[in-house]
């Protein structure tokens, strides 16, 4: 598992911003056995703004934990712990006609692709008819993006039929679930950290 | 196996599938061993209104087969308030609560899935 450790600090860096880099590097140094990467940004960089970073020094752990201050080295390491990619579950129950729903769906699966997480998404109810083939509009991309980006997609086979849409009408790369509230059960209590519902 | 999940659902019956979803989904983890809860709230107070017998699929049905299967029901009682529903006009076994009842579910349930439509 790669871990990413941000320092993000005031250029030219004070006593405070050297201080954090120093438990930094001491987490990297005692971690050997770890894949960490640590990087020293100013607060100037493009990727203090996409981390939301505005003060110095901060720590940004895996691009998602955000700590500003000087946290010690032990505090790192239980950062590092908690930042550690999890497995995001997320159900789609509203068709590509029912409002935004489905692209806040794909959305979110994509950042948390981003950020290493695994994450799955079942397509139950109207949701099905996000999986059809040669949907126009930016919802097919973003189905296609997920699923290139190595995301796994189920769909609920009951509602596949209740709208009368075969394998062969489906986007490729989608598994049908014969008994979708069997195969849900299993993700949501066994498979799934977490889980969001649309 | 001795996981929880806890489902809310704050829709009624018949205006769209999510009741019909919530039950099925809280049916197959109760059949599956899981400890599953599922709390009745907004629109959700209906779904235990529907008491009679019907010639047809119902959400009123699906509620008596996941009580004896033991699946935990509370209704929000000021939901119920607003809607002019009481106790009696529930199917027996299904008590009406306060909302902080769903908040314990949420503090010891393993996994909370969200029907609200």
């Amino acid at each position: 598992m790669k871990i990413l450790l941000e320092v993000f600090r005031n250029s030219p860096a004070g006593k405070n911003c050297l201080a954090l880099s120093a438990n930094a590097a001491q987490v990297v140094a005692s971690n050997l056995d770890k894949d960490i990467e640590l990087k020293f940004l100013p607060l100037t960089s493009p990727e203090a703004e996409e981390r939301g970073v505005e003060l110095a020094p901060a720590l940004v752990v895996n691009r998602r934990t955000l700590v500003e201050g000087i946290p010690s080295a032990e505090e790192i390491a239980k950062l590092i712990e908690n930042a550690a990619p999890a497995s995001l579950g997320i159900i789609l129950t509203k068709g590509p006609q029912s409002g935004e729903d489905g692209e806040n769906a794909l959305d979110v699966a994509l950042s948390a692709l981003e950020m290493d997480d695994r994450v799955g998404l079942f397509l139950l109810s109207d949701g099905v008819w996000t999986a059809k083939r040669g949907l126009p509009g930016a919802l097919a991309g973003k189905l296609n993006d997920f699923l290139r980006g190595g995301g796994q997609v189920t769909v609920s086979g009951e509602h596949l039929e209740a709208a009368g849409l075969g394998p062969e009408r489906l986007v490729e790369g989608i598994s049908i679930a014969p008994d979708p509230y069997d195969r849900l059960v299993d993700l949501v209590m066994e498979e799934w950290d977490k889980v969001v519902v649309f | 196996m001795d996981k929880t999940l806890t489902i809310l659902l704050n829709r009624g019956p018949f205006v769209s599938e999510y009741a019909d979803l919530a039950l099925k989904v809280a049916i197959k983890a109760r059949e599956k061993g899981y400890g599953v809860n599922l709390y009745l709230y907004v629109d959700g107070v209906w779904a235990p209104h529907i008491k009679a017998q019907k010639p047809f699929a119902n959400v009123g049905q699906r509620l008596r087969d996941a009580l004896a299967l033991g699946v935990n029901v509370k209704v929000c009682n000021r939901c119920a308030d607003a809607r002019d529903v009481v106790s009696g006009d529930v199917i027996e076994g299904i008590p009406l609560v306060g909302l902080f009842d769903f908040t314990e579910w949420l503090h010891s349930s393993d996994r909370v899935l969200t029907f609200t439509g």
